[in-house]
């Protein structure tokens, strides 16, 4: 005597055309549970994720703009006129400007660029071979260095490029390695004050720009000691190595 | 089975697998796309498509976890083992668009090749929060590519089937680096615990699932072969066996399978030799044992794949001694013939 076939009866292989009915009804449940699973997972995540900066990169689109250029300590161009503004430059990819800009410092200059924009500061992403001198240098004389006053400040470094709207985040910790291989690329550095919208360009105490140098304390919170300076619109925080300490 | 090599062997079961697994692909990553689009008009298509394609291989890879100990757990789960590899194949794609997007998005374009950059720009793994995560990522998009690339049973048999079944246990490592990519990565930079939640939910289902499907199977894998008299070991009743159906033992660290049929009993190793499927839980059809996974087919005899196919499975003696089932633990090697006993006639003890 063998036992109750109930338990064995049904038997099916993939390949088969026809499943038994027992095996319909368990797959069907199993696939509706897996989409519906398919269904909800996407709109919890995208609800819990972090809200998007607001930077904006006009990807695939340039405009000319005409000014003053400034090359260091970080590569920059001041336009007057009725609407003054200042546009920090960068070079295509996480490469910085000073290549491009080298030799140009006080010259008026035509250039063509990608706007990089986020809450008022400005960049372009110069287009190679587009930087044409309109005039001599001289005529407006370039604003000094103004030193403000000492402070500290708590935030995370970042590269300028990313943070400003290539990337977002352009910051934190899944950002990070790109912020490094930036800053190795002479994109200027910055610090995203904790807690606020306020960004300061990082340069030596002396005033000369920082790269290489500490491109590993990149995506980390920091805390840095240093001089508040202001030169035009663009401020800067001047600071040697020995002021900046990674914080927890 | 198939003794000619095609890429796929399409079917009808097999092409609604595949509409499925289409159809659920497309609703993930459409809703998150368009989703996280319409919540946040600031969110960039390339971050949103990198998030949509890593979370949606990470659930898929939940899914193809669960599948191997749900099918332990209910055998009517077994049509979604039946083509799993196309779903770690579908696994595959999306993770390796998701690595490409990130790998072009935070590598490429700078002042070394991006894949030595993922590879030297962070080196810091003393420190949870600065643990280099990435690395992680692509450490387990190459075992999955490994395994997608070698999924066909091509590569089965040119591998042989221990060191193609050794690469696809790679599996579990996989799923640990991404755990762990998960972890240092994202985790870290998102502030809702509604992520970890998640994550956490996913990790104990696929624990879990393991866990009752080998505490479940446990009982049957205790070693019998210490229980042997006269070099045979009693396995239990003739009459506790179904005609068609096997009695799985353990004997010598192997399961044994002893098939009842047609008055006889034979019994073969219980490990397929495609891709060490459960023997024992298959059916006598036409003459021969097929295994519940896919189908492979073996005589009961003598272990072997019926012409044209060359599959082989260990055999051993077995006697029936006043109702009950002796079974000689010691394996004969693969294909060979054990003349198969009598449920009627009683061999002396």
């Amino acid at each position: 005597m063998s036992p109750e076939p109930s338990e064995f009866d049904d038997f099916y292989i993939g390949y088969e055309a026809l499943m038994p009915a027992g095996f319909v009804r368990r797959v069907r449940a199993s696939v509706a549970a897996v989409l519906t699973i398919a269904v909800l997972a996407p709109l919890v995540l995208i609800a819990s994720q972090r809200r998007f900066a607001s930077g904006v990169f006009e990807y695939g689109r340039t405009r000319t703009v005409e000014g003053r250029l400034v090359e260091f300590p970080y590569p920059a161009l001041d336009v007057d006129g009725p609407a003054p503004a200042s546009y920090w430059l960068v070079g295509q990819g996480k490469h910085g400007a000073a290549q491009l800009v080298r030799g140009l410092d006080g010259r008026r200059v035509r250039l063509r660029g990608t706007l990089i924009e986020r809450d008022g500061e400005n960049m372009l992403q110069l287009v190679p071979d587009e930087i044409e001198t309109v005039g001599a240098a001289g005529g407006t004389k370039p604003s000094a260095p103004v030193r403000i006053r000492t402070l500290r400040v708590v935030g995370e470094l970042v590269d300028s490029k990313c943070h400003l709207g290539v990337m977002k985040p352009g910051e934190g910790p899944v950002h990070r390695d790109c912020a490094v291989r930036c800053l190795l690329g002479a994109v200027p550095p910055m610090i995203s004050v904790r807690g606020t919208s306020t960004r300061l360009a990082l340069v030596r105490a002396d005033g000369r720009p920082f790269f290489s140098d500490f491109a590993a304390l990149a995506g980390r919170p920091l805390s840095v000691r240093g001089t508040l300076v202001s030169q035009g619109t663009r401020r800067f925080l001047a600071a040697d190595l020995d002021d900046i300490e990674i914080i927890r | 089975m198939s003794q000619t090599y095609r890429a796929v062997g399409w079917n009808r079961q097999k092409r609604r697998y595949d509409a499925t697994i289409a159809a659920g692909t497309a609703v993930y990553l459409g809703l998150f796309v368009v989703g996280g689009s319409a919540l946040d008009p600031q969110a960039t298509s390339e971050t949103l498509i990198i998030r949509a394609c890593g979370t949606g291989a990470f659930l898929l890879l939940h899914v193809v976890l669960s599948i191997g100990p749900l099918c332990r757990l209910d055998r009517r789960l077994l049509p979604l083992l039946y083509n799993r590899r196309h779903l770690g194949v579908t696994t595959f794609l999306l993770a390796a668009v998701h690595g490409v997007f990130a790998l072009v998005q935070f590598h490429a374009l700078g002042d070394v090749n991006p894949l030595a950059s993922v590879l030297v720009t962070s080196r810091s793994y003393t420190s949870p929060a600065d643990f280099p995560f990435q690395q992680l990522g692509l450490a387990a998009l190459v075992i999955l590519f490994a395994m997608a690339a070698t999924s066909h049973d091509f590569w089965l048999r040119a591998l042989s089937a221990p060191v193609w079944k050794t690469l696809h246990m790679s599996v579990y490592l996989a799923y640990a680096l991404l755990v762990a990519h998960v972890s240092l990565g994202a985790l870290q930079a998102e502030r809702s615990p509604v992520l970890a939640v998640v994550l956490l939910a996913g990790v104990a289902v696929v624990t879990g699932l393991h866990v009752c499907a080998a505490a479940r199977e446990r009982p049957g894998d205790v070693d019998r072969a210490g229980d042997a008299r006269g070099g045979f070991v009693d396995v239990g009743a003739v009459d506790d066996i179904p005609d068609g159906r096997a009695r799985t033992v353990c004997l010598t660290g192997e399961r044994v399978a002893i098939f009842k049929y047609e008055g006889r009993l034979s019994a073969v190793s219980s490990v397929c030799r495609h891709q060490n499927g459960p023997i024992g839980e298959g059916k006598l059809v036409g003459g021969c044992i097929v295994c519940p996974w896919h189908g492979y087919e073996y005589r009961p005899a003598d272990g072997c794949a019926p012409p044209p196919f060359t599959e082989k499975l260990p055999t051993f003696a077995v006697k029936v001694v006043q109702g009950r089932v002796l079974v000689n633990p010691i394996p004969n090697p693969p294909g060979t013939f054990v003349e198969p006993a009598s449920v009627f006639a009683e061999a002396p003890l």
